[in-house]
């Protein structure tokens, strides 16, 4: 099983990409998540006013 | 597909609902392919006869480096079409792709970094290629900083797609970097698909890569654009009618 999972010298450098790369693949849709579910509000609460 | 329904499709209320309906699809497919192409990188493509297991940095690199420029080309283009006809649609995608297009040009330039450092023996160099992705990334933060800076929305958007614009002029820069100048980055290995200067046991997670990687990126901007086309319509009526869905 170790031996699946090993890059050899280059075991840093190789799952620190895979590492990174998930995280920024993540981030990127939750930010962009988290501000629709803040502009959904900004536009609740601006209806409201004009109500 | 005529002009009628691209007006159709372009709408604000169009648009939204399809953006959200298109959203989890193309999320759900771009993992499946995303996670393909790593189990086919990370673990059945042979090592590669020089650069041992570090060139599968590359099923993170290439995809990364490839959409920081294609999301840098549709930036413009839907700058241009909102700055031709208003588009609040237009706009509205602008603005979505810049900042998951700086993710992408970072992750680009870490995941090089992560490779250069034991092929190269350091992990940056001011050659050609690094610096205008570099400079690829100076430009999406300043087109978010721009944005943010100025407080009216139509000023904004208009201000920022001219940097866009502008900002056009590097893509080539980048892509021909390697070829107008010695550097230390390696030439293109995949756009010449007739004669790809990779082997096709490594060659095929490298494509579900740049497939998955491309579809999640529209995925994630179905669901950014989607959000800034509400606050733009927040007068009209089908907001007032979408809000009043949730609510119920």
């Amino acid at each position: 099983m170790n031996n699946i999972f090993s890059m050899g010298p280059y075991n840093f450098y190789v799952w620190l990409s895979v590492i990174i790369s998930i995280l920024v693949l993540l981030f990127s849709y939750l930010a962009v998540y988290k501000r629709f579910n803040y502009q959904v509000k900004q536009v609740k609460s601006s209806i409201k006013e004009t109500e | 597909m005529n002009l009628k329904s691209i007006y159709k499709y372009g709408s604000p209320p169009h648009y939204f609902k399809l953006s959200l309906q298109l959203e989890y699809w193309l999320l759900g497919s771009g993992v499946i392919l995303i996670l393909i192409g790593m189990v086919g990188g990370l673990f059945i493509a042979p090592p590669d006869y020089q650069m041992g297991d570090a060139f599968r940095i590359i099923y993170f690199h290439v995809p990364s480096a490839y959409l920081s420029m294609s999301g840098y080309a549709c930036m413009a283009v839907a700058s241009v079409i909102g700055l031709v006809w208003r588009s609040n649609v237009a706009f509205s995608i602008a603005k979505t792709i810049a900042p998951v297009g700086a993710a992408f040009t970072f992750l680009a330039l870490v995941t090089g970094m992560l490779w250069g450092k034991p092929m190269w023996g350091t992990a940056w160099v001011w050659d050609a290629r690094l610096t205008s992705e570099l400079i690829l990334l100076l430009i999406y933060l300043a087109y978010i900083l721009l944005h943010q800076s100025i407080e009216d929305r139509s000023k904004a958007d208009r201000s920022s797609s001219l940097l866009a614009l502008v900002g056009v002029i590097n893509l080539p820069i980048i892509h021909y970097s390697v070829v107008w100048w010695n550097t230390l980055h390696q030439g293109s290995t995949i756009s010449k698909f007739d004669s790809p200067s990779i082997a096709s046991e490594m060659l095929w997670p490298l494509i579900f890569m740049i497939f998955g990687y491309t579809i999640f990126f529209v995925g994630v901007i179905c669901r950014g654009s989607a959000g800034e086309v509400l606050i733009r319509e927040k007068r009209s009526k089908w907001v007032r009618a979408f809000i009043e869905g949730i609510k119920s």
